[in-house]
């Protein structure tokens, strides 16, 4: 997909796909160009140049009937504050085309799923942040999508209900729904991702499992130590600590690849200190996807 | 239907907003109730009366103003009371009888009666009908001071033949006849004719303030889950366009159905004043669209929808009639839907008319609804498709 | 600058760049103010109605060329536009037209009634949708046959004193009669007693409903700093909190005088409306001021919410602006309407300008100016109090 707004291109290219029952990742830090690329997939925005598929039907602004495969997830919540809980989904659910009955059936099943049941009469407005957002999921599951898409789902949220979103999330997932998952926090993408692009600038950088990604940094933890003095004898005295796997010199100082930074970091230091050596900065990158993101993009994940 | 589930949403929403209470229900009628018994023909209008003296023809005068039956007069005890009551609103004019007018009238000298009246009532009336009280106890007076002059007769002797040839001199009298029915006829109660422009202010007026709901659904998301949904972009806008009307109809069937259940307002043919009320919804419900898809801000929209209403209420005729408008004012006023819609409840209260002879101004305000609603319409396409 | 001054000069700036505060507080009083002066202000002011008559006169002779100068008098004084049919049929037919709101009809034998004492009407045929000028041509009508009968009742009474054969002079009594003036003169004193003419009634009323909506900016700014949480910011610094109240406050007087001050200076050259003298109107609008944010205050520290807060408000405004006749008069009689308005600040306001009106002293202004600040200050405490309470980080 690519779309551009004037001379701005906030999606140059962007193409992946979602298996039945996988729950795909779109990490990448704000203005990456996440909302465009949601938006594209579902049917809000026309894309300049690519397509959307899903199920086998085609997704765009001018097909409304595709949209029934696809189920929305907006970051910004999107539900009436002045309507209670059931008043929300079974507005929603009409504009799905369900009705009567079959409407009531599916709203009382998806409150059960929500956990909103005993405050299904009550205003939105009156509800908590996470309450909201569980809602928010609610209404995106109502009509039995192939493919959920969730956008952002919790940002600004307390961690418990955090939790509680992402236990949903896993749940869905092991039920057999495609998920398409943006955000921009690491933890999120390794624990419910099994596939992560990394996207940035409107181009995806780097794409594949987490262990996949992983790799690309190494398995190990990177520790930059920014030091003078005699640094070919402080590699080699850093190289002799137990759990050390290799240990270089470098203009700045070593750099030493080890299993577990945190728990030799002190051994490490105050040998290479005394083997003559003044250090002045010391840094630990764990290989975790925020590392991934680093490495393939040059900056930090978080800003 | 997804377009009766849309504007059902609106609906529900507009009652759900406790401050709808009140502006939507409680307001109008008491709006309504107040100007009725505030200028409801059944109230005479107030004259204060100062007599500074009991000379003989102070007290006649004064006799002949109490004796006016459409005026409700009364005394005061001193010219500064007198006019502080008017001052304040609490007498609608005020009438003071020098000290000494015996004396003048024998004498020669003009009599000086004071007058004063409210600027901001019903002057003119009140002062034709004292002139005329005052009128007939003085031309005595003035026919004696002639005579006097021709004859050698003192003045008593003269004012008492005057007073005994009054029948002699009938002077002109009018009789006062209108082209067409009459204006206000005898059985339009006192609140028919505040209930008919509060109805058009207020059906107004809600629909603009409405607009401020289509606001917060597109600021909340709302309108851009909506088109994430199976329903085509036309059909979202039809359902918003029903939702403004149907909010304008709930006020406009609430105010008619309540002025005639408590106040008696008779609105005349049924099935005309609902015609009028459902186009003049409409085109409320355009002007309202209209905002919603054009302003960012509910609080400005909010703002501006207030002044404008308020505005075309005034111009077109909702809070005096357009009868006393001035010519060009009366041609501007029906610039504005306002000036149609009463016209159309005129004709069928004041008139007994039926749909036929509303059919000119239900074609006007159906003008103006297409107009508003297909500009509207074009409008949040495209706030919609921009999202 | 004392920290609540400080505070205060921050949200003001704010607030000017915000334009609701522009369209509530400037715009729509402004705006309603002109067009109510435009629509009301013509039909009230009987002086600028268009008033349009129709003369039939088919008596031609003394009396009727009498009533014609008259009505051609005050054509000439732009009073009226006076238009001869032949027939009443043409007449009427330019009523029907619209082309004159009503029309005399005399009819022959008008002298001759005159000169014999009998009765005789002057018949006035007027539009159906255009009382009030068929009202003022009847009244005209009646005050020339008034005139008439005044006549008549001289020369009746002098002939009927002289108890032989009338003189031959008696062929010059009617007009010697007519030419003198009468014994009395109904005094019109309106423009000297202290009412605000219809210009200045709307645009203060207007005014002073909206300042209302105006000041709530500051109560509501509160609130909403309570619920977004930077009121717990202010409070970590070393600022009072009745120094962060008293900003808001300051904050809300201050946009109550501006918009009151550029209302009343664009009413007083674009409308002509006459506010009265400087200082008097000054006092006024500082103690209308201070009771409009007191009541807001008061209301403020009782809602729940913002939100809650702007409807209250809202509500309030309304009710207190209805009651306190800026809308409409009230006052006719003694009724309990009557007594109800002076619960309200807005009548207040309005009666302290009326008392400075028609060239009154400024100090005729103070009982209106304290009853003000009375409201001010019992209702002003009370929300204090609450206020201080309720605002916590």
């Amino acid at each position: 997909m690519v779309k551009r707004f004037g001379d701005l291109t906030a999606v140059g290219g962007v193409g992946f796909s979602i298996e039945e029952g996988e729950t795909f990742g779109l990490l990448g830090p704000n203005g990456a160009g996440k909302t465009t690329s949601i938006s594209m997939v579902a049917g809000l925005l026309e894309p300049d140049a690519g397509e959307v598929v899903v199920a086998g039907i085609s997704i765009s602004p001018a097909s409304v009937a595709g949209k029934a495969a696809i189920g929305l997830v907006p970051q910004d919540l999107a539900i009436y504050p002045d309507l209670t809980a059931t008043e929300n989904l079974s507005f929603f659910g009409r504009l799905y085309g369900m009705r009567g009955e079959e409407l009531a059936k599916r709203v009382a099943e998806v409150l059960e799923v929500i956990g909103l049941v005993d405050r299904k009469d009550d205003l939105t407005k009156e509800f908590s942040g996470g309450m909201k957002r569980r809602l928010n999921i609610g209404i995106g599951l109502l009509h039995r999508p192939k493919l959920l898409i969730l956008d952002e789902p919790t940002v600004g949220v307390d961690p418990q209900s955090r939790n509680s979103i992402l236990e949903s999330v896993e749940s869905l997932s092991a039920e057999g729904m495609a998920v398409l998952y943006t955000t921009h926090y690491m933890e999120e993408a390794e624990r419910l991702c099994d596939r992560v692009a990394i996207i940035d600038e409107g181009t995806i950088k780097a794409e594949g499992t987490r262990r996949e990604l992983v790799s690309m940094v190494g398995k190990r933890d990177r520790i930059t130590i920014t030091a003078t003095g005699d640094l070919s004898r402080a590699a080699q005295v850093a190289g002799d600590v137990q759990g050390v796997f290799e240990a270089s010199q470098s203009d700045q100082g070593l750099e030493v690849l080890a299993d577990e930074a945190s728990s030799l970091l002190p051994e490490l230091l105050s040998r290479i200190a005394a083997g003559g050596a003044v250090i002045t900065g010391v840094e630990v990158v764990e290989p975790n996807l925020e590392a991934v993101f680093l490495h393939v993009t040059g900056k930090a994940l978080r800003d | 239907m997804k377009v009766l589930a849309i504007a059902g949403s609106n609906v529900r929403r507009m009652l759900r907003e406790r401050s709808n209470i009140f502006f939507v229900f409680i307001f109008p009628l008491a709006l309504i109730l107040l100007i009725g018994a505030q200028f409801g023909g059944d109230v005479d209008p107030v004259i204060g009366l100062y007599q500074a003296d009991d000379d003989q023809l102070a007290t006649a005068v004064a006799e002949a103003v109490d004796s006016e039956d459409t005026l409700d007069v009364i005394r005061f005890d001193t010219d500064q009371e007198l006019v502080t009551a008017v001052e304040r609103g609490n007498a609608q004019a005020g009438l003071f009888l020098p000290a000494g007018m015996d004396q003048s009238a024998e004498s020669g000298d003009l009599i000086e009666i004071g007058f004063v009246s409210r600027t901001d009532g019903f002057g003119p009336q009140v002062q034709s009908v004292i002139g005329a009280a005052v009128s007939e106890v003085m031309t005595p007076v003035t026919a004696a001071q002639f005579a006097m002059e021709k004859t050698w007769a003192s003045f008593d002797e003269a004012f008492a033949v005057a007073k005994d040839q009054e029948a002699a001199a009938p002077g002109l009298g009018t009789e006062v006849t209108a082209i067409g029915e009459a204006l206000f006829p005898p059985t339009l109660g006192r609140f028919d004719l505040g209930a008919s422009s509060q109805l058009v202010l207020f059906v107004f007026l809600t629909a603009l303030a409405g607009s401020a709901a289509l606001i917060l659904s597109r600021q909340l998301g709302i309108s851009r889950r909506m088109l994430s949904t199976p329903t085509a972009t036309g059909t979202i806008v039809i359902g918003e366009g029903t939702g403004r009307w149907a909010v304008a109809m709930v006020q406009g069937i609430y105010i008619i159905l309540a002025t005639f259940l408590i106040f008696r307002v008779d609105w005349g043919d049924p099935l005309g004043a609902l015609l009028i009320l459902v186009t003049f919804s409409a085109v409320g419900a355009g002007a309202g669209m209209l905002m919603g898809a054009v302003f960012s801000n509910d609080a400005q929209a909010s703002g501006i929808g207030v002044v404008l209403s308020l505005g075309l209420a005034a111009l077109g005729g909702c809070m005096l009639p357009v009868e006393l408008f001035s010519p060009t004012m009366q041609k501007v006023a029906h610039i504005t839907p306002h000036a149609w819609a009463l016209d159309g409840f005129a004709e069928l209260v004041r008139r007994d008319g039926t749909v036929v002879d509303i059919l000119p101004e239900l074609g006007v305000l159906v003008a103006y609804a297409t107009v508003l609603l297909v500009l509207a319409a074009w409008r949040l396409r495209v706030a919609l498709t921009r999202s | 600058m004392g920290p609540a001054t400080r505070i205060a000069t921050k949200d003001l700036k704010l607030r000017i760049r915000d334009r609701s505060a522009f369209i509530l507080g400037i715009f729509a009083p402004l705006v309603l103010a002109v067009i109510f002066n435009f629509v009301f202000g013509g039909a009230l002011n009987a002086e600028s109605l268009d008033l349009r008559f129709g003369l039939v006169d088919l008596d031609d002779s003394e009396v009727s060329r009498g009533f014609w100068e008259i009505l051609s008098g005050a054509e000439s004084e732009e009073l009226l536009v006076l238009t001869d049919f032949e027939d009443a049929a043409g007449a009427e037919a330019a009523v029907e037209e619209g082309e004159i709101d009503a029309y005399y009809l005399i009819d022959p034998g008008m002298h001759a009634a005159v000169e014999a004492g009998e009765e005789f009407e002057i018949r006035i045929v007027g539009d159906v949708d255009a009382p009030t000028s068929t009202q003022i041509a009847a009244s005209i009508a009646e005050q020339f046959g008034a005139g008439v009968a005044g006549v008549q009742l001289s020369v009746a009474t002098s002939v009927a004193l002289l108890e032989g054969s009338p003189p031959p002079e008696i062929a010059v009594w009617g007009e010697e009669a007519a030419a003198r003036a009468p014994s009395y003169v109904l005094d019109d004193a309106t423009t000297e007693t202290r009412q605000l003419d219809a210009t200045t009634y709307f645009s203060a009323g207007m005014a002073v409903f909206f300042l209302f909506f105006t000041v709530q900016f500051g109560v509501i700014g509160l609130l909403e700093e309570q619920r977004d949480g930077t009121m717990a910011r202010l409070l970590a610094a070393p600022i009072r909190r009745t120094s962060v109240i008293a900003a808001k406050a300051l904050l809300s007087s201050w946009l109550g005088i501006i918009s009151l001050s550029i209302l009343i200076l664009a009413t007083h050259y674009l409308l002509d409306a006459s506010w009265g003298p400087p200082l008097g109107v000054t006092l006024l609008v500082m103690a209308g001021v201070l009771s409009a944010v007191a009541i807001m205050g008061l209301v403020g520290s009782v809602a729940q919410t913002p939100e809650g807060a702007g409807n209250l408000g809202a509500i309030i405004a309304v009710v207190l602006g209805m009651l306190g006749g800026t809308f409409f008069p009230i006052g006719q009689g003694d009724d309990l309407l009557s007594k109800l308005t002076y619960l309200t600040p807005h009548a207040w306001f309005m009666r302290g300008l009326a008392e400075i009106s028609g060239g009154a002293e400024w100090t005729a202004a103070l009982p209106a100016v304290g009853a003000l600040l009375i409201f001010a200050l019992v209702l002003g405490s009370i929300a204090w109090a609450l206020m201080r309470r309720r605002i916590t980080a």
